[in-house]
């Protein structure tokens, strides 16, 4: 049985283009939530999704061992952004707090408070340098290694340690600072 | 700050991706017990680290996985065109790619039919009748092509070619005489194993027929290659094909079978009965 993402991808890349659809259902949400906090643009995350997973297809025939799927489809979804910004030279305005606004007007007392919560993490993820907003998303968030986020960035591996460090302690910082 | 400290918060880096050895994990906890401001950092970052944990998934908009299956029949498309170019001469299936261009295909010649037809305002039930019978009629052609090619393509020398006409089997929902008795004489006689086993897949694919449950049984007795063998013993253990049960015996009591093979032809009855 083909089970895990290398598996599947490898066998995509051997022919069977079907499976690249089962890791695309197992991942396109992640991935345009993971885009959804880098550009807070729910369009502008679709349409990166579908890059991410057209480019996976159109090379799939490049994709070696021995690094993860997740690390080869990260590397790809960061290029896609680059490319992205690249082009546009701008960041598109955001949407997604008009959702919230709707959102918060139809939840109960103690649901506001999370949203609220949430909010303001989103507000102190925003405030953080590039970098630092990056390595802190593929890590926390999306639950890399360092190894792995090194494979994805070029950084070093202390590098990605010092890096996420910083960023988790001006997070910390940056929330608990609006809270107050 | 203390040196303990400042180890301390150096460890805390490692707590974003849980990558911590246990032996500092423990040293951490023993500092923690001891130093008051290290404990209140700790706290915050344990309760950011469970805010963003739980923060919620959005639901991406639905069309995207429209344009995305859209996008990945297109490349299997391709892809079809593409091996047949590299391939040995054997053009007839680049004019027959693989499905969903075909249900595409039929979809769209129907599309037109009806385009043809719409202009029509009076007769109207008419055109719906012989619209789906032009439907009816173009997916009965298509499915014979198919056939064909896979027809000519088991006649293949290369056993490459052979197991290309299997997998094409694989898209019939239905299980034809016609298909069945070559994909059952493929597995029975094929020269090539790996041809024989893409066979049992295809044919398991019609596993609700009873008639291949039994043509798959039968061919127990005829085969030879223990990885064959194994996989037919799998497949109808899969299937909880009873009926096998008595085949298995014979084949776990046969002195010249390969020890493997009756250790599964064992676990199989197990299994069944």
């Amino acid at each position: 049985m083909k089970e895990t993402d290398e598996e599947l991808m490898i066998s995509a890349r051997n022919g069977h283009i079907d499976d690249i659809g089962v890791l695309f259902e197992r991942y396109h949400i992640r991935l345009f939530n993971f885009f959804l906090k880098m550009t807070r643009c729910r369009d502008l995350s679709s349409d990166l999704t579908q890059t991410v997973f057209y480019r996976i297809m159109k090379y799939r025939e490049t994709y070696n061992g021995p690094n993860t799927f997740r690390t080869w489809m990260y590397r790809i979804a960061r290029n896609a952004l680059t490319d992205h910004y690249r082009a546009r030279k701008r960041k598109m305005e955001n949407e997604t707090d008009e959702l919230k606004k709707e959102l918060y007007i139809m939840s109960d007392e103690t649901e506001k408070e999370k949203i609220e919560k949430y909010a303001a993490l989103s507000a102190a993820m925003e405030k953080l340098p590039g970098k630092q907003k990056e390595i802190l998303l593929l890590s926390r968030f999306e639950g890399l290694k360092y190894h792995e986020i090194s494979a994805i960035t070029g950084d070093s591996v202390p590098n990605v340690k010092v890096i996420a460090y910083r960023a988790i302690k001006t997070l910390k910082k940056l929330y608990f600072e609006n809270e107050q | 700050m203390e040196k303990n400290c400042k180890e301390t918060r150096k460890l805390l880096a490692q707590f974003v991706t849980g990558e911590v050895e246990p032996d500092k994990a423990r040293q951490f906890s023993l500092h923690l017990d001891k130093c008051r401001e290290c404990k209140k950092e700790a706290g915050e970052l344990g309760l950011l680290f469970d805010l963003i944990d739980s923060f919620p998934e959005e639901t991406p908009p639905i069309n995207i996985k429209n344009s995305f299956y859209a996008m990945l029949d297109k490349e299997k498309n391709k892809a079809g065109i593409k091996e047949d170019t590299r391939g040995t001469g054997n053009n007839i299936s680049f004019i027959l790619p693989a499905r969903p261009f075909w249900i595409q295909l039929a979809a769209g010649v129907a599309l037109l039919i009806a385009g043809m037809f719409s202009g029509s305002i009076f007769f109207p039930q008419r055109v719906v009748v012989e619209s789906q019978n032009e439907i009816a009629a173009l997916q009965q052609d298509i499915k014979e092509m198919k056939q064909l090619v896979v027809f000519s393509l088991l006649s293949q020398e290369s056993a490459s070619e052979r197991i290309k006409a299997v997998s094409y089997a694989m898209d019939f929902t239905e299980p034809d005489l016609e298909l069945t008795e070559a994909l059952f004489n493929t597995l029975n006689y094929d020269p090539n194993v790996n041809v024989r086993l893409s066979a049992i897949q295809a044919l398991s694919n019609f596993a609700s027929n009873g008639q291949i449950r039994s043509g798959l049984i039968e061919s127990l007795e005829k085969q030879d290659d223990p990885m064959v063998q194994i996989m037919l013993i799998n497949i109808l253990v899969g299937m909880a094909e009873r009926e096998a049960v008595q085949h298995f015996r014979k084949m776990a009591d046969d002195q010249e079978t390969l020890d493997i093979v009756r250790q599964h032809a064992e676990e199989g009855i197990k299994t069944l009965i």
